[in-house]
């Protein structure tokens, strides 16, 4: 027996008003505004295969070290102003390193008078001290930041977060053209750790010398997606168990929406990040659109199924996912039972419906295959018990209950499928799962 | 199908003969040779033997010591370039430009279960402390950035050292260029070459052209050519491992691939430059500083201190040469581009 979550189209569209004011309340988390205070500390990355690395990360004011640091989002235009703390401290009699902080794509200044002192890719905070760091946002897009001293040991230890600026054409366009528009944004700030170098800079401080063979040649074996590994990816934001770990990453999507991928390189390697469901377009790299000339938009934007991420870059993405190709009926047909029956209204000459931007041409098309039954199958969590958009199927009892929407679920993952593993622990590491909801159903 | 040639075709053809020498570009012709020496970490560390191409000193006797990347060869567009090699190693040696078409002729071995086996890509230089040397040709020069290395037992006699840069023109909009030539040290290969292999390859040292940053000191200076005269940037990666040279300043315009003009330019702050590799920048300095150019893959380690490696400092002197010295702007002891 299936029940359709949204009967009718008319629920579907008070459903939408309810759930749906505003487009971007799923966005990314971070802070804003234009003078940020930052402060190194350590702080623990918990790993899902029970483990727990040292961590030296950007904290918020006051707040805990995280995992990457604080997302810094400004607007366009703006002079931002970023001091950053040194409240590092470490094992043993030696005393902390000097932290820093580089904004490639930035021109970062420090003031005559400020308290950093000089090193050899910035000015940075000594122990106990501060730097401040000044820049103007002068163009709209994905950036990172991350600590421009010892980088090879820093950024390894956690010192990387990320930067989004917002374009003066408004918070629902990546950039200033019409076409770099979405209705919601994700950010995937791609890294990995070697555990080995944290576990030696915890026993023996930051002059470790069992650390120097790991730093040249690093052999990472945990993957993270914005500092979490799968399938804690999943869960929630803030979770009060992963104190240093705050943001979570949880695509979801209704059909027909254009969804931002603000995928960053955070770590030393090199990504590539497959997205199934659908190809994405690639847009931007570093911050910058592919246009062909100043004012074109991204005219040389281009389709791919796996974004190449490469260290330090940003690349920015339109994932759009409607069903189209799949040549059945993603809603289900009359034949698999009444409550099955819809339309499929196309106005506006486009090929897909007006509202549920369900693909005209293979409305009431046929799933090409006989549906197994429940006791063929072994279930994950994200099977609603049905086949079809929107729909709820019955299941054994404990089974299912990730997907109380009956979307779809497609996994988000590195292509290099060892980093699928959390320490040799499969599945976990580099991966997410992106859900598609039909319309009406609540994004949070 | 034969098809016999006609008197006018004749009188044609040699015409075009005629035509192609008389414009054929201006030739390049240079003399090295493969010549063990050694490179001096700068932490301090054993010094480590390598093979390297230098400027032929005529014999094998009176070698200088110190090793770095081959000279780096200036071609001309259209231009023909030979290189005359003499061989100073103890095994043969030959030449290869990855990306400039001629003619090659591999040689092979048979090995001890009688199977023939390819060593080199092309024709070598006999391992006969140096009474032969060999001359490698390439005509019709295309405009660009290219690796020349040696072509025999690539996996070993390439990470030993042998490698060089060749640039052929300029592109136009630049007023300078300067090659940054990437690659790496694993000391573990270079005991006893003759023994070498790259199965358990794990560089200790990362080097931009030769020189690798010690941790704590001022890294190592390239000129960067002038402020606000844009600057041709060559990368090339000699090594074994991927590198994400970055710049630490205005974005560079990245114009050619493996010296194939992209249609349009990508306007980035680093480039992806895996093993084997070229890539032409484009880059405006906008200030008479210094500017950090460094791995992004954070291969900024020597012998294992964080700190150094792949960095160094692209001066960019003042935008007009004539006028008095002027210091640069520091902020707060920094130059921060």
């Amino acid at each position: 027996m299936t029940t359709r979550f949204n009967l009718t189209m008319q629920l579907s569209a008070v459903l939408a008003l309810l759930f749906w004011v505003s487009p971007l309340q799923a966005g990314i988390d971070g802070i804003t505004g234009t003078n940020f205070t930052l402060s190194v500390k350590t702080g623990r990355v918990f790993t899902p295969d029970g483990g727990s690395l040292l961590l030296w990360g950007y904290a918020d004011g006051t707040g805990p070290a995280q995992y990457p640091g604080p997302t810094l989002i400004v607007n366009e235009g703006d002079t931002i102003t970023i001091t950053l703390n040194n409240a590092l401290t470490v094992a043993g009699t030696a005393s902390a390193p000097n932290v820093s902080m580089l904004f490639p794509g930035q021109r970062a200044e420090t003031s005559t008078t400020d308290p950093g002192v000089p090193g050899i890719l910035t000015s940075e905070a000594a122990p106990g001290g501060s730097v401040t760091y000044t820049f103007i946002a002068a163009h709209p897009g994905t950036y990172l930041y991350y600590s421009g001293t010892d980088p090879a040991l820093q950024v390894e230890m956690g010192l990387m977060g990320a930067i989004i600026v917002r374009p003066s054409n408004g918070a629902n366009f990546a950039y200033n053209h019409p076409d770099t528009a979405f209705d919601r944004e994700y950010l995937f700030l791609l890294s990995e750790m070697d555990p080995r170098i944290h576990e030696a800079i915890e026993l023996d401080g930051p002059q470790s010398t069992a650390v120097g063979p790991y730093l040249a040649n690093p052999f990472p074996v945990v993957w993270f997606i914005n500092g979490r590994n799968a399938p804690d990816t999943l869960d929630i934001p803030n979770l009060p168990v992963l104190p240093n770990q705050p943001y979570n990453s949880a695509p979801m999507m209704h059909p027909g929406e254009r969804v931002l991928m603000r995928v960053l390189g955070g770590g030393r390697d090199l990504h590539p990040f497959h997205h199934h469901g659908s190809h994405a377009r690639i847009i931007a790299r570093d911050g910058r659109l592919l246009a062909s000339s100043p004012g074109a938009g991204p005219d040389l934007s281009h389709e791919v199924f796996t974004i190449k991420s490469v260290p330090g870059e940003t690349v920015d993405a339109i994932f759009e996912w409607t069903g189209k190709g799949l040549n059945w009926d993603i809603y289900g047909t009359p034949a698999d039972g009444p409550q099955f029956v819809h339309t499929c209204v196309d106005g506006n000459g486009d090929d897909f419906d007006d509202t549920t931007h369900e693909y005209c041409p293979d409305h009431y098309k046929p799933i090409p295959v006989v549906l197994p039954d429940n006791l063929d199958l072994a279930f994950g969590g994200f099977y609603s018990g049905s086949s079809f958009m929107g729909t709820l199927g019955s299941l054994p009892p404990g089974e299912g209950g990730l997907n109380p929407h009956g979307g779809y679920a497609y996994m988000w993952h590195s292509h290099t499928e060892k980093e699928l593993t959390n320490f040799d622990i499969f599945p976990g590491g580099l991966m997410t799962m992106l859900i598609i909801v039909s319309q009406g159903a609540p994004i949070p | 199908m034969n098809r016999s040639i006609s008197g006018t075709g004749k009188r044609v053809g040699y015409l075009l003969v005629l035509l192609l020498v008389l414009t054929a570009g201006p030739a390049l012709a240079v003399n090295l040779a493969a010549v063990e020496r050694i490179w001096t970490p700068p932490d301090g560390g054993a010094a480590i033997r390598m093979w390297g191409f230098v400027e032929d000193p005529g014999s094998c006797t009176a070698l200088p010591n110190s090793w770095l990347p081959g000279p780096t060869q200036q071609g001309v567009v259209n231009g023909t370039l030979s290189i005359t090699l003499r061989n100073c190693l103890s095994e043969p040696v030959s030449l290869i430009i990855p990306g400039l078409e001629t003619n090659l002729t591999p040689q092979t071995f048979v090995d001890a279960k009688g199977r023939t086996r390819v060593r080199a890509f092309t024709h070598e230089v006999p391992a006969d402390n140096g009474t032969t040397v060999v001359t490698y040709s390439w005509n019709n020069l295309r405009a660009g950035t290219y690796l020349y290395q040696s072509g025999s037992h690539p996996a070993k006699q390439v990470p030993m050292g042998l490698y060089g840069a060749l640039t052929v023109g300029r592109n136009s909009a630049a007023a300078n260029d300067v090659v940054l030539l990437f690659s790496e040290i694993d000391p573990a290969l270079h005991g006893s070459a003759e023994a070498a292999n790259t199965k358990n390859y794990k560089p200790k040292y990362y080097l931009i052209n030769g020189q690798s940053a010690l941790p704590g000191s001022t890294p190592p200076v390239i000129a960067g050519g002038r402020n606000q005269k844009t600057l041709q940037l060559r990368f090339l990666n000699a090594g074994l491992m991927t590198h994400v040279p970055t710049i630490q300043g205005p974005y560079m315009k990245i114009i050619a691939e493996d010296s194939y003009p992209y249609p349009f330019t990508r306007e980035q702050y680093s480039v992806l430059l895996p093993a084997g590799k070229t890539i032409d920048a484009l880059w405006r300095p906008d200030a008479q500083a210094s500017f950090a150019l460094y791995d992004r893959r954070l291969s900024m380690t020597t012998n294992g201190i964080p700190g150094g490696g792949m960095l160094v400092s692209l001066n960019v002197a003042k935008k007009f040469p004539w006028i008095l010295y002027v210091p640069p702007i520091i902020h707060g002891g920094v130059v921060l581009p």
